[in-house]
């Protein structure tokens, strides 16, 4: 059995059906992400899994053990807040210690947890602040620090970063999956930022309207986008239609079953791609943007709107002005799902 | 150069505003220093003689005693029940919470001799005794002022996380109020506090309807003496006024952020000291 696992779980807030029949699996020292847009249901799955919310049907398992009914304070899972969550009225080192307490461990033994916790997260010197004289990013590695004191069997993150700027945030995402690697927890991290979830994830879930649209690893999610819904959420990816496609190459034959496609767009090229299996039409630059190191370029090819990333060291964007050649290697036109 | 306009006008209505405000309090503090103000536009006579006199009356300080007791009391009552019971209604009955916003109002659409007439029809000539169903109808009086100060004070501390937080971290509901809860609202607490302690003090209309000369409150004391002697009188007027003014400097105080700071840099000045003790080496 799966080191977590969640078994056909719903759960409804009144009318309103948030979780439609869950399941999935987590296996041990794996950074899972939950990922997809406001009220998609990912907070309030790891909030079920920490205890603070009922659901209707279903089972929780963590470590072989059912947990759904197990309160939250028995659960023995660490959980870090978008918010915090850290106690105003305790320094830092209290802030951390609490949970110690809670659990009545001895004074010694305390101070020296709290310490190395402390030493993890680099803050050591803030032991005796308070959580309104540190930094955004500050609280959040004494929010780490005090879920990881009391070496929870998972710990659950809820958009912990969300708050922070984008420089914190950047580095923060380094530090969590640095210090889960170093320890070996799991983690189940909550966002609504794909590129955060691409950064930090072993595997994702992406989910939308209850459901989970797809499970798989971050560079699977990418290349193999399963429908309309993850293509639009993950990347940069055009849909077209099979209909469409026909009307830039005639060559495009679609695949049986399959009338929706997804072309990433790096992997639509200005230069001639070597052999036969290659799609090749004409498009209109319309506008374009530059992003550094790439180019969005947005091109009209008939009544198709095309969205192509360039690398900037590799074109002049003078020399784009009016019609060019667009080549696509018919192995990166995806089919997906409806 | 141009330099910044006075606005005369502004400062006129403030000067007026405030004499509106001070003359009154000036006039009673200089009449209950005076034996003699009738004839003149200052009293001829400046003295302590009726603040003497009121320290000295066994009958003032028994009020003040009996005033202090009888707020004292009620507000036992009303931070023992209302404070458990808000955080209640805040954490788990959501949907009653704008069903109570409404209900503590009712004092305020209530008057005071209504609800006296009311409580005394009820419970005069039952076992209940007066001073009991008096506590009982200040409570009812506190309540605008109890119900939202520790609502907006949880509000304030986000505690729906907090407790989420402490419960996830080991601790029970009662462990998570009292060690998390409690220390982070205890200023609101305390300032709500002060508000209601200022206005039972000088309770009047429901102390004089329920129990009246049977329990001598320091307002039905000021109402018996200003018949006697209208210096008196001010001079309990000016003690009372003064307790008040404290009040609200030690609310500006507890609120003020030069407070805040001083607590902050005491922090830090701890953190210095303590540094060398961080040096353990996690075994």
């Amino acid at each position: 059995m799966s080191y977590i696992a969640i078994d056909n779980l719903s759960l409804s807030f009144g009318d309103n059906k948030v979780l439609k029949d869950i399941s999935l699996t987590i296996e041990k020292g794996e950074l899972v992400t939950l990922l997809g847009p406001s009220g998609c249901g990912k907070s309030t799955l790891l909030r079920v899994f920490a205890g603070l919310e009922v659901f209707q049907e279903g089972q929780v398992f963590l470590d072989g053990e059912e947990i759904s009914n197990v309160p939250s304070k028995n659960r023995n899972v660490g959980m870090v807040f978008q918010s915090y969550a850290l106690f105003p009225n305790m320094t830092v080192y209290e802030n951390i210690a609490f949970g110690l307490t809670i659990k009545k461990f001895s004074k010694s033994e305390i101070k020296q947890k709290v310490i190395a916790a402390l030493q993890l997260v680099n803050l050591e010197d803030k032991a005796d602040f308070y959580p309104d004289q540190l930094s955004g990013g500050q609280q959040q590695r004494v929010s780490l620090a005090r879920s990881l004191v009391t070496e929870p069997k998972v710990l659950l993150l809820d958009e912990p970063l969300s708050a922070l700027d984008a420089k914190i945030r950047k580095q923060l995402q380094i530090d969590i999956r640095d210090l889960q690697k170093k320890l070996g927890i799991t983690m189940i991290f909550v966002t609504h930022d794909q590129e955060e979830a691409m950064i930090l994830s072993d595997r994702v879930f992406v989910m939308s309207e209850g459901n989970i649209v797809q499970q798989a690893s971050p560079a699977e999610l990418y290349a193999q986008p399963k429908n309309n819904f993850v293509a639009s959420f993950i990347g940069n990816y055009n849909i077209i239609l099979a209909d469409e496609l026909k009307q830039l190459d005639r060559t495009f034959s679609p695949k049986s079953g399959s009338n929706k496609y997804a072309i990433r767009s790096e992997t639509i090229h200005l230069e001639p791609i070597k052999g036969e299996n290659v799609l090749h039409f004409q498009g209109i630059l319309k506008e374009y943007t530059v992003l550094g190191s790439t180019i969005r370029c947005y091109f009209n090819a008939g009544a198709i709107n095309l969205t192509v990333d360039l690398l900037n060291s590799e074109i002049n964007i003078g020399e784009l002005e009016g019609t060019s050649e667009l080549y696509i290697n018919k192995e990166n036109i995806i089919a997906i799902d409806e | 150069m141009k330099t910044k306009k006075k606005n005369y006008s502004s400062y006129a209505i403030l000067t007026i505003f405030s004499l509106y405000m001070i003359f009154p309090f000036v006039s009673t503090t200089l009449y209950a220093m005076s034996t003699d103000w009738s004839k003149t536009i200052l009293p001829t006579d400046f003295t302590f003689q009726w603040f003497v006199e009121l320290i000295q009356d066994p009958n003032f300080n028994s009020a003040v005693l009996r005033s202090i007791t009888l707020t004292l009391t009620t507000l036992a009552v009303v931070l023992v029940v209302m404070v458990p019971t808000v955080f209640l209604v805040y954490m788990y009955f959501p949907k009653v919470d704008s069903f109570m916003k409404g209900l503590v109002l009712m004092p305020y659409a209530i008057p005071g001799v209504i609800l006296a007439t009311g409580l005394l029809r009820m419970y005069s000539g039952s076992s209940i005794p007066m001073y009991a169903v008096l506590v009982g109808g200040l409570f009812i009086g506190s309540l605008p002022f109890m119900y939202q100060g520790v609502r907006n004070s949880l509000e304030s501390i986000q505690t729906k996380s907090l407790i989420e937080a402490a419960e996830i971290l080991g601790a029970n509901k009662l462990t998570a109020f009292i060690r998390i809860i409690l220390p982070n609202i205890k200023l609101g607490l305390l300032i709500t506090t002060l508000l209601i302690f200022s206005s039972f003090f000088g309770e009047f209309v429901l102390t004089n309807l329920l129990i009246g000369g049977r329990y001598e409150t320091i307002r039905i004391y000021m109402l018996r003496r200003m018949n006697e002697n209208g210096h008196l009188a001010s001079a309990v007027m000016v003690s009372y006024f003064i307790l008040l003014i404290l009040i609200s400097l030690i609310i500006t105080y507890l609120t003020s952020s030069k407070r805040k700071e001083k607590m902050k840099r005491k922090a830090k000045k701890v953190t210095l000291k303590n540094k060398e003790d961080m040096t353990i080496t996690p075994q």
